[in-house]
């Protein structure tokens, strides 16, 4: 290899990866609040409520599948427009099932003093644009005006939830839990369908066994269990929570501001 | 004789595998240019829920007396020559037809920001419940077009990227996949009607 092609190679990667810092500081995405669906980066909540309005939007994915995911920013990046940030913070996060799309996002950017409320593909009819532009109006704009801000989210979601509710119904979990506890194919039926064919295998080939009675025998008595190796569980303090579940958007909803 | 046999067997089996490819790529195409009409389908439902709010905006606005006629005119003249523009909805359009498309709904867009103007001096029409719910309807669907306009270049792209790539490109031609036109964003027209939003003060 001669030394010119190696630092010709070098600024050739060194280009590219200039341009990939540029292009990802021009488009800075706030990360997914999950396992919350609360992100208040502007503190707009105090303690109680944050954890209040938490738990009221879990405790609405279990009962309706919905996904409604609130975030509370100080203000909009420099060069960023309410509509296509809002748009590309649902790309992100993905709110909503996969296939029903029924996430929603309430959006606040505070010193901008913009409101935005996204809805996912299959909320468009439960919660139209009008209704939405109506909740802004109406309901969350007056209240931060009024100087409160926490009943200004808490009965802006209320509102939003109200729209939702009837639409879908929730298999009391949430998509997280699924996550943590898979009940697919792969996990429950894989295991049985390997012993039963070591099985019949077996009866065929008596000498499996002798192998199988080594190996089981040697990792019994290494590791101490002489058993089975699953079954561990998670240790997740906090069963359930938010985790998007790859909703989509068509880019529904309204803006507004106050 | 023997030899013969095995170059025959060879001969076979080379056309074997480049049936196998060419298959693979046809499907793979098909797949795609299904994409490219579900898109398409997305963009033009997208638009033909604008066309349909033009009913309701008309009654909103001819409620307000004295509303200059010629502006709600402008309106509705261009809502029915994008009606006039004859497309099909499930299938992806040509250069042509995309750009006749284009130019319609563009004056659409701007016959319907115009009015969005003029009603802002008009403050009874603008404070009304109808005229607002009106104006996030308007601005939504702008918004699902741009998106949808967005996703329809993205499937279009991968496309004809794949159309161009061997081996597609030694017979994509034959088989009828030409290469698709995009959206452009002509300056003006490409913009979503600016909407303001009443501070409620």
């Amino acid at each position: 290899m001669t030394s010119p092609r190696l630092s010709a190679w070098f600024a050739v990667l060194l280009v590219c990866a200039a341009m990939l810092c540029g292009w990802s500081a021009a488009t800075p995405l706030p990360p997914s609040p999950s396992p919350r669906y609360v992100q208040d980066d502007a503190k707009w909540l105090g303690a109680h409520a944050y954890s209040a309005l938490d738990l009221k939007l879990e405790w609405f994915e279990r009962e309706t599948s919905n996904q409604v995911v609130v975030g509370i920013y100080p203000k909009l990046p420099d060069g960023e427009e309410l509509f296509d940030y809002s748009q590309r913070i649902f790309d992100s996060w993905k709110p909503g099932q996969k296939g029903k799309d029924n996430g929603v996002l309430l959006l606040v950017f505070d010193a901008d003093r913009k409101i935005r409320i996204h809805t996912g593909y299959g909320v468009e009819g439960a919660l139209p644009d009008a209704r939405a532009g109506q909740i802004i109006r109406n309901v969350i704009a007056p209240r931060i005006r009024a100087g409160d801000k926490e009943a200004a989210i808490n009965e802006g979601t209320d509102a939003i939830m109200a729209s939702l509710k009837g639409e879908y119904e929730g298999d009391g979990g949430t998509l997280l839990e699924e996550e943590e506890h898979p009940v697919g194919f792969s996990r429950s039926v894989w295991p049985v369908v390997l012993v039963v064919g070591f099985l019949l295998l077996g009866l065929r080939f008596p000498v499996l066994f002798e192998v199988a009675d080594v190996i089981f025998s040697g990792i019994g008595s290494s590791s101490g269990r002489g058993g089975s190796s699953w079954g561990g569980g998670s240790s997740s303090s906090r069963g359930g929570g938010f985790s998007g579940g790859g909703g989509r958007s068509g880019g529904g909803g309204a803006s507004g501001g106050w | 004789m023997k030899k013969g046999i095995g170059v025959l067997l060879v001969i076979i089996g080379l056309i074997v595998i480049i049936a196998f490819s060419v298959r693979g790529t046809y499907n793979g195409l098909v797949g795609k240019q299904e994409g490219v009409d579900a898109a398409w389908a997305q963009v033009s439902n997208q638009y033909q829920r604008r066309a349909d709010l033009v009913p309701n905006l008309v009654k909103t606005v001819e409620a307000s007396a004295d509303f200059e006629k010629s502006t709600l005119e402008s309106v509705v003249n261009a809502r029915a020559s994008v009606g006039r523009v004859n497309i099909d909805a499930s299938k992806a359009p040509d250069e042509a037809t995309l750009q006749k498309f284009q130019e319609a709904q563009g004056q659409f867009s701007s016959a319907l920001s115009r009015l969005l103007v003029v009603a802002e001096n008009y403050p009874d029409l603008k404070a009304s419940a109808g005229f607002r719910d009106l104006q996030v309807q308007l601005e939504g669907t702008e918004n699902r077009i741009a998106v949808e306009r967005g996703r329809f270049n993205e499937v279009v792209r991968e496309y004809n990227t794949s159309v161009r790539k061997f081996p597609a490109v030694l017979f994509a031609g034959m088989l009828g996949f030409q290469t698709k036109p995009y959206f452009r964003s002509d300056a003006g027209t490409d913009k979503a009607p600016e909407v303001k939003f009443g501070s409620g003060q």
